[in-house]
């Protein structure tokens, strides 16, 4: 065995955690090497500077009447909670109920945040058309499946002489 | 474990209080309150802190102690619910669990009972700063040495208890406690270095 593994054991034996022959091959091996002799006896020194140096204390006293106190008013709120039956209790129901009507909700939401964002984005758009002075017959909005026409085209050429879609209204 | 009761007669206790004896429940808090509450100390460092953890040990053992299967497991699951308590505790409040031992703040401890016999003053006052001293060096270990070392070298336990208690192999509890006689044996010599 290597030295350092024979003080690995060597702190095993000072914690009496080694089998009687484990434990001499170990002080056999300290006879002959003095390193390990050494390592030995600084540790035998250092077991018994620890334990005399950190004493065991006692608990103090009133910790058990505390933890007692504690102990029945616990055991009082136990019994009040089980003879009382709470309210909260009709709600106790199944998960997956919870799960559902979570998932229904968030599709609710989407929906409806998808309706405002459209709304929100149409009402731009006329602000715009309105800012300009534009005429729009026909509902532009209108899928081209459904107007054989395209509504842009009939747009009355506004007044103003910085209007945007003097030259570029065909390509919008 | 406490020398006061036989294997048998501890399972018997835990079976009763198992039962809802509160009779039992103190006959195990009497067995076990001391080095319960020593082996919290040397893991936290300080004695308020091991009073608050050690009743919030006792409580979590009453009110889970239904739930022990097997009742001669007892002194194994007693500890790992103080170790966990600890460990819960030095997570909430982040506290920096590495003291350095260069430094010159020493803790010092109230004790609240001194078994040592009568010593003078002077040798009072030295005996206190080499109590402190200890408790520095065991606070200097990383936490994963503390609980392996203070079980072995403190409590006496034997290495096949401790894995019971920390999860852990025996290669590794005795690994771990050879480096804790390391640091510990390095952070005393360090210190009586500085007073010499």
């Amino acid at each position: 065995m290597s030295c350092e593994r024979i003080q690995l054991e060597i702190s095993a034996l000072l914690d009496g955690n080694l089998t009687p022959a484990e434990a001499e091959e170990v002080r056999d091996h300290c006879r002959r090497c003095s390193a390990c002799r050494e390592f030995l006896e600084e540790q035998r020194e250092l077991s018994s500077f620890l334990r005399s140096h950190d004493p065991s204390l006692q608990p103090p006293e009133h910790l058990w009447l505390q933890l007692s106190q504690r102990i029945e008013d616990r055991s009082h709120a136990g019994a009040t909670v089980e003879t009382r039956h709470p309210w909260w209790n009709f709600f106790r129901l199944p998960r997956w109920i919870y799960a559902t009507g979570v998932a229904a909700a968030l599709l609710y939401l989407s929906l409806l945040v998808f309706d405002l964002s459209t709304s929100t984005r149409q009402e731009k758009y006329l602000a715009e058309l309105d800012q300009f002075n534009i005429q729009v017959t026909g509902n532009p909005f209108l899928s081209t499946n459904e107007s054989t026409e395209n509504p842009f085209l009939e747009i009355a050429a506004p007044q103003t002489p910085n209007n945007p879609f003097q030259s570029g209204s065909s390509q919008r | 474990m406490p020398s006061e009761v036989s294997p048998e007669e501890l399972q018997d206790i835990v079976e009763r209080a198992q039962e809802g004896s509160l009779e039992a429940f103190y006959a195990l808090y009497s067995l076990y309150s001391k080095p319960v509450f020593n082996f919290i100390r040397r893991l936290i460092g300080t004695v308020e802190e091991a009073e608050d953890l050690t009743q919030e040990t006792f409580l979590k053992v009453h009110s889970e102690i239904g739930n022990l299967r097997d009742s001669s497991q007892f002194r194994y699951w007693l500890y790992r619910i103080a170790r966990n308590e600890v460990y819960q505790k030095l997570r909430r409040e982040r506290k920096k669990t590495e003291v350095s031992i260069d430094n010159d703040e020493i803790l010092y401890y109230d004790f609240l009972s001194d078994d040592s016999p009568d010593l003078d003053p002077e040798r009072k006052i030295l005996s206190r700063e080499l109590d402190g001293v200890v408790m520095s060096a065991l606070q200097s270990l990383r936490p994963k040495y503390r609980d392996v070392f203070v079980l072995a070298v403190f409590e006496g336990m034997s290495y096949e208890a401790i894995t019971r208690i920390v999860g852990r192999s025996l290669l590794s509890v005795k690994t771990d406690i050879y480096r804790a006689r390391l640091a510990v044996k390095d952070a005393l010599k360090k210190y009586l270095e500085k007073k010499s």
